[in-house]
């Protein structure tokens, strides 16, 4: 219990040293929480449809955001996604549409402008404001993880762990108190931000904080143990770094923290479903949703399971790396 | 002999405290400094300052007469440094890193790989040089370190604490090679916490403690200066019966004691009485086994100077 | 120029000589590209392929990824302590931080085309075909600027893992805002305004309108921007960078 204490004291004097790093921390998860919520009220899913008619044809604006144009806009605005698509009516009414979204796009679009009813189909799939909240955090927590376990990369690349090592402590202490540091300076900051903007009233956060805190909570924990595993894979702290914040915005963006991915592929659409941050972005929706207890269990099982089997791995790895029996 | 190197009233700064106190000392060509303090005595203070990596807040130092700053990189391609710390590229051989950095003193092509040679050569790693550094040993990372400073052939080394760690066979090589360089015309600047060391390689030794110069001197120069009392210690035949007033009335001598066979007598080091306190105990009829006297170390100076006390 | 040359040179093979920063410089923007490209591809149609819009956003991230590689270079601990005599021999200061700037620079350039025409072979992303020189040119000039904006931040920071973390977070933020891993244009007038707050937006609108349009009414205007950036960037390693950190 001691080396507990003494590891927990140790890291944080060691974190006063390098404050920067950490207030930085505390300033971009402010304003990663502030930009979702901000993207949240201000985002139009709707398709922007760029018209160029001489304002000679009306178009139906309920499904469709439609900006009056008198030359069609340049592709590149196409490309940039500013517009889903442009139709260009002629003075006989006939128009043409130039999209580059796929056929199906284009023939709701069609059915739309003759009067029929359609949905909109390139939009993204309907999610959650809190969700969409905790989707955004998620990148940031996750990097954080992997930054805050400087100081075990830190013992390794200086060989302080070889102390650690030679010394009569169960070995799972030391990384235990390492993780439980980590996480408690990833939940407590991120826990109190979200109370903040819970607390105003104007704010939509999606869900209430009876839900936000156990799901930071639970994504701490995943940072935590994936800071952690990285960590005990990686010589030192610069290739824990660099290898750590790469893979987290790699599987981040593929799990759609950002932006989810209707169209996936079936090969790695089973990929994705692996990644615990897709399971916590489906949970987090269940969960926003009103669902029970069944339609979430599984991926909050899966969550727990990763977890469990990165802090496993990381401590096989630095027991094999450092208590040679 | 020209003075390569001359440092006066020196003074530096650290966040309002001086950590230099107006220093004043210079190498000449072919002679090795040595320079002792303990540690935060200011060596390392004053080693940066004197290779341009610090500025100091006052004072001069003057190359062959030069203030160094006015051609400062002029001066640092007649310097050699061998840094406390193991300055190598680990990943590399030991012949790509003394190529790499003589190359920064501008030498190229065939002057290059020739000192090269030279350098490797006198670190006795010719046979490793291809070998990578982290594949090394620390006695041999250490002599490469050395390397590394004198392909270029300096005018003036400074080597910060070369021999920290390393086994008595890589020590005895580097002081061996620091006389060499020294013999060849080179001039050293040499800190260290070896006392041994200094005897072996230096003649002129500087005390450092807490920013300034507290004693300069030869090795022996130092000890007669902190040297009030001589101590001699006789061995007799023990079953001897002897009275010690005899040699209380030899000149200079203020304390004599007998015991077991064992005549300590303690006399003023200035007034020269050996021969006298023998003839005073060959009169008494008393047959002498061994005589030592007792001399002080240049440990017991540097610590009679630097007093005992911890330092940071 | 003989001895800039000599560190330049050591300088990227320590770059060049590690396994980890070859894979960061080419697999990373590689496999991030098509990874998103394959992602999106289902709502694209004939016209643009999703990874044509992958391979020109993913590109300037990797452009601000630079500066992680640069402050590396300049005070990571393995090859801190060699980097202190360059401080003791006789060149000048710049060189130290110009040469690990440039060989990043260097670096990274040789890197991301070789993955950009991996990119073209494989996925034909667009880069404006005739035009390309053009984006070229802006990623060069990015380039450059974020290599110096990493060694900068070592500079003032004094510390390349504080420098590291820092500015990995600031980009991951500024690659949202920009809509580098997903376009924001869409997202609405407020969105795209505060979008502009990012260089990303500025870069990817840059390209776009390069590539698609062969309007080059943004060329000028950031290239020069990186220019002024770059020069200011190396005044503050100048103003900042001190010997005697080594030390």
């Amino acid at each position: 219990m001691n080396v507990f204490v003494a590891v927990l004291k140790n890291n944080f004097l060691r974190l006063m040293e390098q404050k920067q790093r950490f207030l930085l921390f505390l300033a971009l998860a402010a304003a990663a929480i502030a930009g979702a919520i901000f993207f949240n009220a201000k985002a139009d899913i709707a398709g922007n449809i760029a018209v160029v008619s001489g304002n000679v044809v009306s178009l139906p604006s309920a499904y469709l955001n439609i900006t009056e144009m008198e030359q069609p806009p340049p592709m590149s605005e196409l490309i940039a996604g500013r517009y889903d698509a442009v139709v260009v009516f002629d003075s006989q009414g006939v128009y043409e549409i130039q999209t580059i979204k796929n056929d199906e796009f284009k023939q709701t679009l069609v059915s739309l402008i003759s009067g029929q009813p359609g949905t909109y189909a390139g939009a993204p799939g309907p999610r959650g404001k809190g969700t969409n909240i905790v989707g955004f955090i998620l990148v940031f927590v996750m990097m954080q993880g992997v930054n805050l376990m400087f100081m075990f990369s830190e013992d390794k690349e200086k060989k302080q762990i070889m102390r650690i090592a030679a010394s009569p402590v169960p070995f799972a202490w030391y990384l235990c108190a390492h993780s439980f540091f980590t996480f408690s300076f990833l939940f407590f900051p991120i826990a109190l931000m979200l109370s903040v903007f819970c607390a105003v009233p104007s704010i939509d956060m999606g869900f209430g904080l009876a839900l936000h805190m156990p799901l930071v909570a639970l994504l701490c924990a995943l940072a935590t143990s994936f800071g952690l595993f990285v960590a005990a894979l990686s010589k030192t702290s610069d290739t824990s770094n660099m290898a750590g914040s790469a893979s987290v915005a790699l599987t981040s963006v593929l799990a759609g923290s950002f932006y989810s991915f209707d169209k996936g592929n079936k090969i790695l659409g089973a990929i994705i479903k692996a990644l615990p941050q897709k399971a916590y972005l489906s949970m987090s929706d269940s969960l926003e949703r009103g669902l029970d207890i069944s339609s979430w269990s599984i991926d909050g099982l899966h969550i727990i399971a990763v977890i469990m089997a990165f802090v496993l791995a990381a401590v096989y790895k630095t027991r094999k790396d450092y208590v040679k029996n | 002999m020209k003075t390569i190197i001359d440092v006066k009233g020196l003074k530096k700064s650290y966040k309002g405290k001086e950590v230099i106190h107006g220093i004043d000392f210079s190498v000449k060509e072919g002679e090795i400094l040595c320079v002792l303090g303990p540690n935060g005595a200011g060596k390392s203070t004053t080693i940066n300052i004197i290779t341009g990596a610090l500025r100091c807040d006052s004072g001069s130092i003057r190359y062959k007469g030069e203030n160094i700053y006015n051609d400062l990189l002029g001066f640092k391609s007649h310097l050699g440094v061998v840094p406390q710390d193991l300055a190598l590229y680990e990943d590399l051989s030991a012949e790509k890193n003394v190529l790499f950095f003589a190359s920064l003193y501008g030498l190229k092509g065939e002057e290059l790989k020739a000192g090269c040679r030279f350098a490797l050569d006198f670190a006795g790693l010719s046979g490793s040089a291809n070998d990578k550094v982290n594949t090394f040993s620390g006695g041999m990372k250490r002599r490469l370190n050395i390397a590394c400073a004198i392909a270029h052939k300096p005018e003036l080394l400074i080597m910060d604490e070369p021999t920290v760690g390393i086994d008595p066979q890589s020590r005895e090589h580097i002081l061996e090679g620091a006389r060499q360089l020294c013999s060849q015309g080179m001039a050293i600047l040499y800190t260290t916490h070896y006392i041994e060391e200094v005897e072996k390689i230096s003649k002129r030794i500087i005390i450092m403690d807490v920013g300034g110069i507290i004693a300069e001197g030869t090795a022996e120069s130092l000890k007669a200066g902190i040297e009030r009392t001589r101590r001699y210690r006789i061995g007799v035949e023990s079953e001897a019966q002897f009275d010690i007033s005899g040699l209380l009335r030899v000149d200079g001598v203020s304390d004599a004691r007998f015991k077991d066979g064992i005549i300590d007598i303690s006399t003023d080091s200035q007034v020269e009485n050996l021969n006298k306190i023998i003839a005073a105990l060959i009169g008494s009829g008393l047959k002498i086994n061994n005589i030592n006297a007792e001399t002080s170390s240049l440990e017991t100076v540097f610590l009679q100077l630097t007093g005992k006390s911890l330092r940071d | 120029m003989y001895k800039f040359k000599q560190i330049f040179i050591l300088d990227i093979i320590n770059l060049a000589t590690n396994p980890m920063w070859l894979f960061t410089a080419i697999g990373f923007p590689v496999a991030l590209v098509l990874v998103l490209g394959f992602l999106t591809s289902g709502s694209y149609g004939n016209i643009v392929s999703a990874y044509d819009y992958a391979g020109v956003a993913i590109m300037i991230f990797c452009v601000f990824n630079v500066a992680t590689f640069s402050s590396n270079s300049f005070m990571e601990e393995r090859i801190k302590k060699p980097n202190m005599r360059l401080v003791h021999s006789p060149i000048r200061h710049f060189y130290i931080y110009f040469s690990k700037i440039l060989a990043s620079f260097v670096f990274c350039i040789v890197a991301y085309i070789a993955a950009a025409i991996f990119l073209v072979f494989i996925a034909g992303v667009n880069y404006g075909g005739v035009d390309a020189w053009a984006i070229i040119l802006i990623m060069l000039l990015g380039n450059f600027f974020f290599s110096a904006l990493g060694v900068a931040v070592c500079c003032i920071l004094r510390s390349e893992g504080a420098a590291n973390s820092i500015l990995s977070l600031l980009f991951a933020l500024f690659a949202i805002l920009g809509g580098l891993f997903f376009p924001v244009e869409g997202l609405g007038k407020a969105v795209v305004a505060i979008s502009w707050i990012s260089p990303g937006k500025w870069i990817l609108a840059a390209c776009l309108r390069i590539i698609y349009d062969s309007d080059f009414s943004m060329f000028l205007p950031v290239c020069s921007l990186f220019i002024i950036l770059s020069a200011a960037a190396l005044a503050l390693c100048g103003r900042f960078f001190k010997g005697e950190d080594y030390l």
